[in-house]
C-alpha cells in the first residue's frame, strides 16, 4: 500500500480513537450522577412563556404540532402560542384560523431570502415571555417538557444561562431510513448529555429549545442570512460566554425524512450550516479562554469534518483501486468469467488470517466497542430497549450509515468551497 | 464576521478547561496504539515462523519428488509414472498456494527486507527446480503438462496483465498447465535467475517460456490458448473450442 495513505491511515486511526476516548472517559466521570439524576417537574415560580411556531406550507402536520404546544402540562394564562404563517399558499393559514383566539397568529409575507430565522425574529418582537421557545411545525412536545426545561433554568439558578436544549427523538419512525435515525437520535442525546457537562453545546435544536428573551434580544435575535440559524445562536451565546445546557429527559418529537431525497437535501443543510457557522467562529477554535469549548469541542468539530472527509476518501481508495484492477482484469479474459465460478474455491486457512494487518485491526476494534458501548448507554440513558425496531436497523446503522453522511459532508464541503469562491 | 465578545473581560469562571482528561485520554490512546503494535510484532514473528514450517514441508515434499525421479530412472520403470505425476501436480499446488501468499505479504511489506530477500529467493530456487523436475518428468513418464516459465518484475506495468491471463489458463486446465513465475527483481542476487535468463536470452519482460519457445510481451488470451492447445495432446478443454 502505498506509505502516504498508510500514514493518513494511521494518524485518522489514532486522532479518532483519541476523541473517543476523551468522550468516554467524560461519560464515566459523570455515569453515576446520571444515573441519579432526575429532572424536576415542578417549580417555584411559572415565568410567562412563548412558544413561537414558525409555519411555511405545514398542512399536513401543524395540527398535531399546535395542539402538542395546548396540552403542555402549563397554566393557559402563563402561555402564548404564536403561529406564524409565514407566506403560506396551501391551507396552513385556514388551520391556524380554526384555532380562534388560542393562539396568536402572525401573517407575513415570504420573500425570496426569507428563512425560518425571519419569522422567528418578527415573532420574538411581539414575544411577550420571559422565556421563548421555538417548536418547528414538523416537531411535537411532550407535555411535561416546558416543566423540566424551567425545572433546570431555576436549578441551575444562573441569569447567564441562555438556552435549555431538549432531548430529540423520531416521531413514529415507519421505514428503515427513519429508524435508523432514531437509533442515531437517541445516541446523540447521550452525547449531549455528557456535551452540556462539559458547557460545550453548538447547537439549540429547531424543536422546542427554551431561550432566555432577555439575552437573545440583547444578542440581536436570530441570524437571518445562516441556513442553520439554530447552530448559529449556539456558537454566539458561546462566543459571549452565556450557557447552554441540554434536559436529558425534556422530550421533543421530530419527523425525520422518510426517503433518501429529504434526508440529503436536510443533512445537505445541516452540515453546510455547520461548516459555514465554524468557519465563521473559527476564532474560537483552540482558543483557550472558551475553556473546554474552544480547545476541546471547536477542535473536534473541525478535526471531525476533516475526519469524514479522509474517511471517505479511504473507503473509495480501497474499494475502487481493488474495483478497477478486477475490471481490467476481466476484460483481458474478454469477460468470460465461467472458468472463475466453475473453478472457485474458497478456503480460509490460518495464513489467510494471520494476513490480516493486527495493528491497525486492534485500533479499529476498540473504536468499534467504543462506539458499541456508548450505543447501548444511549439506549439506557433514554430508557429504550435497543431491538425496540428490531435488529435490522442496526445493521446499517453499524454498517454504513456513517457513511452515508460522511458522503453528504463531503458534498457539503465541496459545495462550501465552490460558494466561497464566487462570493470571491 | 463575527463581533467581539460584548462582555469582553476576564475568562469566566465556568469556562474550565480538564487539562487531567486531554492528557489521560493521550496516555491510553498510545496505550492502544503501543499495545497494537506489540501484538502486530508478536504475531509477525509467528507468521514468519509459519512461512518457515511451509518450506520445510516443501522441502521435504521436493526431496520425495527427487528421489521418486532418481527411482524411475534408475530402474526404466515406468509403471510407478502415475504417482510420480500425482506427487508432482499435487506438490506444485501446495507451493503456489502457500508461497504465492508469502509473496503477497512481501508485496504488502510486513516482513523485514532481510527475510524478504531470503524468502523470494527460495521461492524462486523451488520453482526453478520443480520446473526442471517437471520437464524432466514430463518426457520420462510422458505427462500430458505444459510447464510455463514467467518471467516477470515488479516494476513492470504490463506484468499484472500477464499474469491474469496466465490464472485464467490455470483455472480452466487446472493441474495440466504448471506455472512456474520467476521474479526478476531478484536477479542480483541469485545467480541461477541468470543462468535460466541467458539460456533464453531474456531481454525484457513479461517473457513466457512454453516447449523452449520464448514468447516476448504480453501473448493475449487467444494466443495462449493455442500455446497451451498445441503442447497439449487432446485436452478436452482445447477440443471443445
Amino acid at each position: 500500500m502505498n506509505i502516504v495513505v498508510d500514514m493518513i491511515i494511521w494518524v485518522a486511526y489514532l486522532v479518532s480513537l483519541y476523541f473517543s476516548v476523551f468522550l468516554i472517559l467524560v461519560y464515566v466521570d459523570y455515569k453515576d450522577l446520571f444515573k441519579k439524576e432526575m429532572s424536576e417537574t415542578s417549580i417555584p415560580l411559572e415565568p410567562f412563556i412563548s412558544v413561537i411556531i414558525p409555519a411555511y406550507n405545514e398542512e399536513k402536520n401543524i395540527r398535531k404540532t399546535i395542539d402538542s404546544a395546548l396540552s403542555l402540562d402549563y397554566p393557559s394564562d402563563k402561555i402564548e402560542i404564536i403561529v406564524v404563517n409565514h407566506g403560506s399558499t396551501d391551507n396552513t393559514g385556514k388551520i391556524i384560523e380554526s384555532y380562534g383566539t388560542r393562539v396568536r397568529a402572525l401573517y407575513l409575507t415570504r420573500t425570496s431570502t426569507d428563512r425560518k430565522a425571519t419569522a422567528m425574529n418578527k415573532a420574538l418582537k411581539i414575544a411577550g415571555g420571559d422565556f421563548f421557545a421555538c417548536l418547528d411545525a414538523d416537531s411535537f412536545v411532550h407535555p411535561l417538557t416546558l416543566r423540566k426545561m424551567l425545572a433546570l433554568y431555576y436549578k441551575e439558578n444562573d441569569p447567564e444561562l441562555a438556552i435549555v436544549t431538549p432531548a430529540m427523538k423520531v416521531a413514529e419512525p415507519k421505514n428503515l431510513l427513519q429508524k435508523v435515525q432514531w437509533l442515531e437520535y437517541l445516541v446523540i442525546i447521550l452525547i449531549a448529555r455528557v456535551t452540556s457537562r462539559m458547557d460545550s453545546l453548538y447547537v439549540a435544536p429547531g424543536p422546542f429549545s427554551l431561550y432566555r428573551t432577555e439575552i437573545i434580544r440583547k444578542l440581536g435575535g436570530f441570524d437571518e442570512q445562516n441556513i442553520t440559524e439554530d447552530q448559529e445562536i449556539a456558537y454566539r451565546i458561546q462566543l459571549h460566554h452565556y450557557k447552554i445546557k441540554h434536559c436529558f429527559d425534556g422530550y421533543v418529537y421530530t419527523t425525520a425524512p422518510d426517503e433518501m431525497k429529504a434526508f440529503y437535501l436536510q443533512r445537505r443543510r445541516w452540515y453546510l450550516g455547520s461548516i459555514m457557522c465554524l468557519y465563521q467562529y473559527k476564532s474560537l477554535v483552540a482558543n483557550k479562554r472558551y475553556g473546554d469549548f474552544g480547545m476541546m469541542q471547536m477542535t473536534k468539530s473541525t478535526v471531525g469534518f476533516i475526519l469524514s472527509v479522509v474517511g471517505v476518501l479511504i473507503v473509495a481508495y480501497l474499494l475502487l483501486l481493488p474495483f478497477f484492477t478486477e475490471l481490467k482484469n476481466l476484460f483481458l479474459v474478454h469477460f468470460n468469467i465461467l472458468p472463475y465460478l466453475m473453478n472457485y474455491e474458497f478456503k480460509i486457512t490460518f495464513l489467510n488470517f494471520l494476513q490480516a494487518d493486527f495493528r491497525k485491526g486492534f485500533i479499529i476494534l476498540f473504536l468499534f466497542t467504543i462506539g458499541a458501548y456508548l450505543f447501548q448507554q444511549a439506549h439506557r440513558n433514554a430508557n429504550e430497549k435497543m431491538t425496540r425496531f428490531g435488529i435490522i436497523p442496526l445493521i446499517p446503522y453499524f454498517a454504513y450509515y456513517y457513511l452515508i453522511k460522511s458522503i453528504i459532508l463531503l458534498l457539503s464541503m465541496i459545495e462550501f468551497s465552490r460558494g466561497k469562491k464566487v462570493r470571491w | 464576521m463575527v463581533s467581539a465578545d460584548v462582555r469582553g473581560g476576564e475568562k469566566p469562571s465556568f469556562r474550565k478547561i480538564s487539562k487531567d482528561k486531554y492528557v489521560i485520554a493521550g496516555i491510553i490512546t498510545f496505550l492502544i496504539f503501543f499495545l497494537g503494535l506489540t501484538l502486530g510484532f508478536i504475531l509477525e514473528d509467528h507468521r514468519y515462523s509459519l512461512i518457515e514450517e511451509v518450506n520445510n514441508e516443501q522441502e521435504v515434499k521436493y526431496l520425495s519428488l527427487q528421489l521418486q525421479y532418481l527411482y524411475l530412472n534408475s530402474f526404466s520403470n515406468d509403471n510407478n509414472c502415475a504417482v510420480l505425476s500425482t506427487t508432482l501436480k499435487e506438490t506444485i499446488k501446495d507451493l503456489s498456494e502457500s508461497l504465492s501468499k508469502v509473496v503477497s505479504y512481501e508485496e504488502e511489506k510486513k516482513i523485514s527486507e532481510k527475510r524478504k530477500e531470503i524468502v523470494m529467493r527460495r521461492y524462486i530456487i523451488d520453482n526453478l527446480r520443480y520446473w526442471l523436475l517437471a520437464e524432466q518428468s514430463r518426457e520420462k513418464c510422458h505427462l500430458n503438462i505444459v510447464p510455463i516459465i514467467y518471467f516477470y518484475a515488479t516494476d513492470c506495468p504490463s506484468c499484472p496483465n500477464q499474469g491474469t491471463i496466465l490464472s485464467y489458463y490455470k483455472k480452466i486446465f487446472g493441474d495440466k498447465v504448471l506455472v512456474f513465475p520467476i521474479n526478476l527483481d531478484l536477479r542480483e542476487g541469485e545467480p541461477m535467475i541468470e543462468i535460466v535468463m541467458s539460456q533464453y536470452n531474456v531481454t525484457k519482460y513479461p517473457t513466457i517460456v512454453v516447449d523452449n519457445t520464448k514468447y516476448e510481451g504480453v501473448v493475449d488470451k487467444e494466443e495462449m490458448n493455442s500455446i497451451i492447445c498445441t503442447s497439449l495432446r487432446d485436452s478436452p478443454e482445447c477440443l471443445s473450442k
